[in-house]
């Protein structure tokens, strides 16, 4: 009875929105080489408790103007535990990481995560995104196969930089998550991006496929559990590259 | 837009009617002369002083803010009194509740409408134009709360205050009934917070409310 309670409690959690405050999030969207891209989708998605008894809601959504820019101002929760910008994302409605639309020439874009204290200053200024279509981009395969000897919990560290997936605002003092992806954008645009690997058995190889711009000098750096970095870098031309690591 | 039309119409069609097919009321036998001084002013559709009112209401934003670029006005109803001190000076006070479509989901919020509550109190004069009508200028302040909502919960509420003026163009079918129709504009400041430069687009809201109703005499 106390656990059909508790469930009941929990499945009836539901965001609020109970201030007076807005919060405002704009940005530009544009082609590599600086071109405004119009009417292209952005949304704004709040979670709760995301799970089997959590809440969503898509409070806002726009298109971009023949600027390539977009602005939404929308209540803000008080509840809530984090919130996604989606940028081209199709149906993401339930989801922290956007799904590429197959019908879509463009890459899409999101920034997960964004916390509670990210938006006191009332405004998010997201800057330039940019998107990619098809012919701009290929593929790059890390295998890593695991040595028995070593056999250790590693992280990776990629550079510049995988083009699709989710950016994921981490906070300074939380550990990361090993399924999640990371890639480079708000709120410092370059920065590296991290992906963490599970501890892996002995003598498998684990493999991993980034979408990537083409014609970049791929900087990829990876270190053990005796916090030793190792920088290996992986020139991108045209076509599909697969790099592969033992350690 | 075609509620205000009605509306206007509807309008146009009272003062018609009491120019062309509102029967003259028959001279009755003149009384005394003692008696005649006492009814002689005001005229019988005017002694009868205190209203409630209810009426429709056709809302829409003014200006450049959320109200007007992210809704669109569907309709309303208010309930009012109105009681005279003198016979062209009096107070009214009473309630409106509108409602407005979302028509902006990026600067309003994903939600169906807007509905907006505002209890009003102030002063209206009354001008009295021949037996049957009134022009009847107000001036109000107001009490606002706009609540945005989709079909399962609320996205946000804020609170407000404001300052109404307008008029209502009355006719008295009867001497405790009177129909009436009119319009009044709203300057409203929200209490929202939201950054600097969208702060005039939120806090700062005009509201035009075409009316259109009768008042019973209590």
């Amino acid at each position: 009875m106390l656990l059909q309670c508790s469930l009941l409690v929990v499945s009836c959690a539901e965001i609020a929105y109970e201030s007076n405050d807005r919060i405002a999030f704009e940005g530009y969207v544009k082609r590599q080489d600086g071109t405004p891209l119009p009417d292209i989708p952005v949304a704004t998605l709040v979670y709760l408790n995301a799970g089997q008894y959590g809440d969503t809601d898509k409070i806002a959504y726009t298109t971009t103007d023949a600027n390539g820019r977009y602005v939404m101002v929308f209540p803000k929760p008080t509840n809530h535990d984090y919130i996604t910008l989606s940028i081209n994302g199709g149906n993401i409605y339930y989801s922290d990481v956007a799904i590429p639309d197959p019908n879509s020439i463009l890459t899409q874009y999101s920034v997960a995560n964004i916390l509670p204290d990210d938006l006191e200053p009332l405004q998010i200024d997201f800057g330039t995104t940019t998107l990619y279509t098809g012919d701009e981009l290929t593929t790059l395969t890390i295998n890593f196969i695991m040595d028995s000897e070593t056999n250790v919990p590693v992280t990776g560290y990629v550079g510049l930089f995988p083009i699709t997936g989710t950016y994921y605002n981490l906070p300074q003092d939380e550990p990361a998550p090993d399924y999640l992806l990371y890639t480079s954008g708000w709120p410092n645009a370059g920065a590296l991006s991290q992906y963490y690997y599970s501890p892996q058995q002995d003598g498998i190889t684990y493999s991993r496929t980034f979408t990537v711009l083409k014609n970049q000098a791929f900087t990829f750096k990876y270190r053990n559990a005796e916090n030793v970095e190792t920088a290996v870098n992986i020139p991108i031309a045209n076509e599909p590259v697969t790099y592969t690591i033992n350690y | 837009m075609k509620k205000k039309y009605l509306l206007l119409c509807l309008l146009g069609f009272v003062v018609a009617k009491a120019q062309v097919a509102y029967p003259e009321i028959p001279e009755e036998p003149e009384p005394p002369q003692a008696q005649q001084d006492t009814l002689q002013e005001p005229e019988r559709e005017h002694i009868i002083q205190d209203y409630i009112r209810l009426y429709y209401i056709s809302p829409s934003g003014v200006g450049n803010n959320v109200l007007a670029k992210a809704n669109d006005g569907q309709g309303g109803f208010g309930i009012g009194m109105s009681g005279y001190f003198t016979k062209n000076f009096g107070i009214i006070a009473g309630l409106e509740v509108t409602t407005y479509n979302i028509t902006n989901a990026a600067m309003a919020a994903n939600g169906s409408r807007t509905i907006i509550t505002a209890p009003y109190i102030g002063g209206e004069y009354r001008l009295f134009l021949g037996k049957y009508f009134s022009l009847n200028p107000s001036l109000c302040f107001t009490a606002n709360q706009m609540r945005q909502r989709n079909s399962e919960k609320k996205l946000g509420t804020y609170q407000g205050v404001g300052i109404r003026a307008g008029a209502t163009f009355d006719y008295a079918i009867i001497p405790y009934i009177k129909l009436f129709a009119g319009a009044n504009f709203a300057h409203i400041w929200y209490d929202v917070d939201v950054a600097a430069q969208y702060e005039d687009y939120y806090r700062k809201v005009g509201t035009l409310n075409v009316v259109a109703g009768i008042k019973l005499a209590f």
